[in-house]
């Protein structure tokens, strides 16, 4: 038996009750409900849903890809799911944004397979640089979404997803957060299905071309879908109801997880009525039973009153003049992820039961430990010798990876940042509207994922700008997973192993770039030599900085293992410039002296090249302290 | 035992993701309800990573202020960061060696000094064990296998709801077998050093 086939997903044992990642519950729920094809783009917190695909396609017999971007990931699955495939899409909330062309047309012309998108939430934004809220999404575009609570939530609502979606021809979109996607819970499974849909294609462009004849009837058939989406969600079992107080808590996603330990620690059980909202649109009669058997509402939701205001509105049709408490009431927060306490806090004061006695808690002044660019990271090396280049005046525009850690102390490489991609576009601008060269910082994946439009458009453009592209052969941030400049051969996942490299110089010279350089940033000559024929270059000019990640190239064998480095104590004079100019992790002060962790130091040998005093050297191979 | 509510703090590379994930393991495969919760950062390596494995009659992730029934420290400033957890009642475990936030060497900054870290744990729970847990997992053979080290002294001094040999098998099942060895010493170390290190009282 294979490892993968081994693998806690694909156990054949209908019934265990398993402990499983929220996404991982989301993948076992797809594929009971007979997924064949899965495609995606990474990005915290949804990376191991097409990790684990990744891992498993070929014992699971589906088809995966990791794609190049949200938006070609959303038309292969919906492409297979016209040929008759189930098909699910993987991404973070932001990757929906990306994909937003094709996911506005996309119901209109519906789906023939199932066809679900996956879409993770990030709530107090714990790394992404903003906490958008998807549930629009339902009555912007006419999707179903699917807003689950616990794992348990997102491993049945997965498999009903798929369901509906063939039910009603909408693609469906399945909305955890943080709080489920990287919690692990309980989870019953269910059987792995024995027959799954026939694929063919079947030839029908009246049905599946969105010309403006027929998309107008597209547009009123929506309407129906959407309305039938609703009728069925009300007989789906996810807005379950407890208790039968008039006082009614009406709750979805993380807040609603807190509800029962919030209700059962505060001895209100009798009191309270609570309903789960597990989906959008909230079936009318859902609210309407709810609304009926209380006298006041109290909301729980993160992110924008979403069901708040669907209840208010549910309220008025009614005819029902009942406080909604929430957040248009100022009880709760808009902003950030919720917790037991605040949801506590706000049932004490929905209540009227005394204030929680708020004990101090010990808030001790503590060094901070900011995540920081790893050992032997290429892109210190590489952020180093630029700057030494370009000097600290040029404005250093940077993008979504890894390497947004270049800003701040000390390496100062990203005075602006806005979304994958925009390095390039951010540095056209600057330079255009200040006449001053500008230098964008982008990586491998991000590059393939959006940056080339935007050099499309530098060069249309003849900016004067230095695009440095940051090849680590690795989608590093959100888990390494492979990027287009991936040697198949180098086992990132069985995925990998049907599909070829890309050459980033061959893609840059394509698309009009005539000076570009091939650097290793460690080998310091050539790469100035190219950093500064870059800086008093013309137009656009590329520098492709290649060397592989510190911890995936010599996990993956990659590289050889290099001997770490030590200060010599006698010859360090304390001079500081290492750490001012350099920031690693593996260079540590204690009392004035430096030194270097054997445990931590990856021989780059970076510091010893800065070091003016010829204090820093490798560590002997036979030294024991290696 | 209505619930057990353990905390893990440490900084990333140091394991205690797998760590919280074994334990969810091992309760699930002693029939228990449980809930693990991961909060991953934005660097792949060096920065706060915290978790918890709630056990029992439990529904959300979070564990509530001064609610932990333990602490699992795997670094010490990182232990006493997640102070706000420890209540009079918890038994807070913590690794002695410090990894050295970069930031402070470019502030010209001492990372503090470990015993008044100590002290301050103290100040909130009489129950502490501290230890320098990678020296023990280097004794043992591997620096990596530091996790499996606390997972063995949370045995020894605590009351888990499954038996030790269960989790001793849920961690060797976790690793490659090359690996088993040094795991087994790491573990039966941890559990030694736990079973000594505190008055008999169970933490739950």
């Amino acid at each position: 038996m294979t490892e993968s086939a081994r693998h806690e997903v694909l156990r054949d044992e209908p019934g265990a009750a398993v402990c499983l990642l929220g996404n991982l519950a989301i993948v076992r729920g797809a594929l009971e409900a007979g997924v064949q094809f899965v495609s995606g783009y990474p990005g915290t917190p949804a990376s191991e849903v097409g990790d684990t695909f990744a891992r498993i396609a070929r014992d699971a017999d589906v088809l995966f890809e990791y794609s190049v971007n949200e938006k070609i990931a959303v038309e292969i699955a919906f492409a297979a799911s016209l040929a008759g495939a189930r098909s699910l899409c993987s991404m973070k909330h932001l990757g929906l944004n990306y994909a937003g062309d094709p996911i506005s047309t996309l119901p209109y012309v519906g789906v023939e397979g199932g066809l679900v998108i996956v879409s993770a939430g990030d709530p107090s934004a714990i790394t992404s640089p903003n906490e958008q809220d998807q549930r629009h999404f339902t009555r912007f575009l006419y999707y179903p979404i699917f807003d689950p609570s616990t794992p348990d939530d997102a491993h049945r609502m997965t498999r009903t997803a798929f369901s509906l979606s063939e039910a009603t021809r909408l693609p469906v979109i399945l909305r955890p957060t943080t709080r489920v996607c990287h919690v692990g819970g309980m989870v019953e499974l269910g059987p792995l299905p024995a027959t799954r849909n026939t694929v063919r294609f079947t030839k029908n462009p009246a049905r599946y071309v969105p010309i403006p004849v027929n998309a107008r009837r597209m547009r009123t058939e929506l309407i129906e879908r959407y309305a039938q989406a609703e009728a069925l969600l009300a007989e789906s079992g996810f807005f379950p109801r407890a208790g039968t107080g008039r006082h009614g808590i009406v709750a979805s996603g993380a807040a609603h997880a807190y509800l029962p330990e919030v209700i059962e620690a505060l001895g209100v059980e009798e009191r309270v009525s609570r309903l789960q909202i597990g989906a959008y649109p909230i079936p009318a009669r859902v609210l309407a039973d709810f609304l009926d058997s209380v006298d006041a509402v109290l909301v729980l939701e993160e992110l924008t009153p979403f069901v708040e205001d669907w209840v208010t509105l549910a309220a008025h049709r009614q005819g029902r003049l009942l406080p909604i408490h929430g957040k248009r009431t100022g009880l709760l927060p808009e902003a950030f992820e919720y917790s037991p306490e605040l949801v506590e806090d706000a049932v004490r004061a929905f209540l009227g039961l005394d204030q929680r006695v708020v004990r101090p808690v010990p808030a001790p002044e503590l060094p901070p430990r900011p995540p920081v660019l790893c050992p032997g990271c290429p892109h210190r090396t590489s952020f180093f010798r630029v700057r030494r280049v370009f000097g600290k005046n040029t404005v250093y525009t940077n993008d979504i990876g890894c390497y947004t850690l270049g800003y701040g102390e000390p390496l100062h490489a990203c005075d602006t940042l806005l979304c994958m991609g925009s390095s390039i576009s951010q540095a056209s601008g600057i330079a255009r509207a200040t006449g001053k060269r500008t230098v964008a910082f982008i990586g491998d994946s991000t590059f393939f994922h959006s940056g080339l439009a935007a050099l499309a458009n530098a060069v249309r453009q003849n900016d004067a700008i230095t695009v440095c592209i940051l090849n680590n052969f690795v989608t590093a941030m959100t888990g390494f997973q492979p990027s287009f400049t991936t040697d198949p051969t180098d086992g990132l996942g069985p995925a990998a192993a049907s599909v070829r490299a890309l050459s980033l110089e061959r893609a840059v010279r394509g698309l009009g770039v005539d000076d570009v350089w091939s650097v290793d940033p460690f080998e310091e000559t050539p790469t100035l030599a190219a950093l500064r024929a870059a800086r008093t270059g013309a137009g656009v000019n590329v520098v492709i900085l290649s060397a592989p990640c510190a911890v995936e190239g010599k996990r993956g064998g990659r590289r050889e293992p290099r001997p770490p480095f030590a200060i010599d104590p006698e010859r360090c004079n304390a001079c500081s410039l290492c750490v001012r100019t350099l920031g690693c992790p593996a260079i540590v002060v204690a009392d004035g002296r430096y030194a270097i962790d054997p445990a931590l130091c990856d021989g780059c040998a970076l510091c010893a090249h800065v070091c003016q005093q010829d204090a820093i050297h490798p560590v002997p191979e036979d030294d024991d302290r290696n | 035992m209505t619930k057990l509510d353990i905390f893990l703090a440490g900084v990333g590379g140091q394991g205690s993701l797998t760590a919280s994930r074994i334990l969810g393991e091992t309760a699930t495969r002693a029939g228990l309800n449980v809930v693990v919760g991961e909060i991953h950062g934005m660097a792949q390596r060096g920065g706060v990573v915290e978790s918890t494995v709630r056990i029992g009659d439990v529904h959300g992730p979070i564990v509530d202020d001064r609610g932990a029934d333990v602490l699992l420290g795997f670094e010490p400033v990182e232990t006493v960061r997640a102070l706000a957890k420890v209540g009079p009642e918890t038994l807070v475990i913590t690794s002695t060696r410090p990894i050295v936030p970069a930031t402070l060497a470019l502030a010209g900054e001492n990372y503090p000094e470990v015993e008044p870290l100590l002290a301050r744990i103290l100040e909130v729970t009489p129950r502490l064990v501290s230890l320098d847990a990678a020296a023990l997992a280097q004794e043992a053979g591997a620096a990596q296998a530091m996790n499996t080290v606390l997972l063995g002294v949370l045995a020894g001094a605590t009351e888990l709801p499954f038996p030790i040999e269960l989790l001793r098998e849920t961690i060797l099942e976790n690793v490659p077998p090359r690996a088993h060895d040094v795991n087994r010493r790491a573990f039966e170390a941890g559990l030694a050093f736990g079973r000594t290190a505190v008055p008999a009282a169970s933490a739950t």
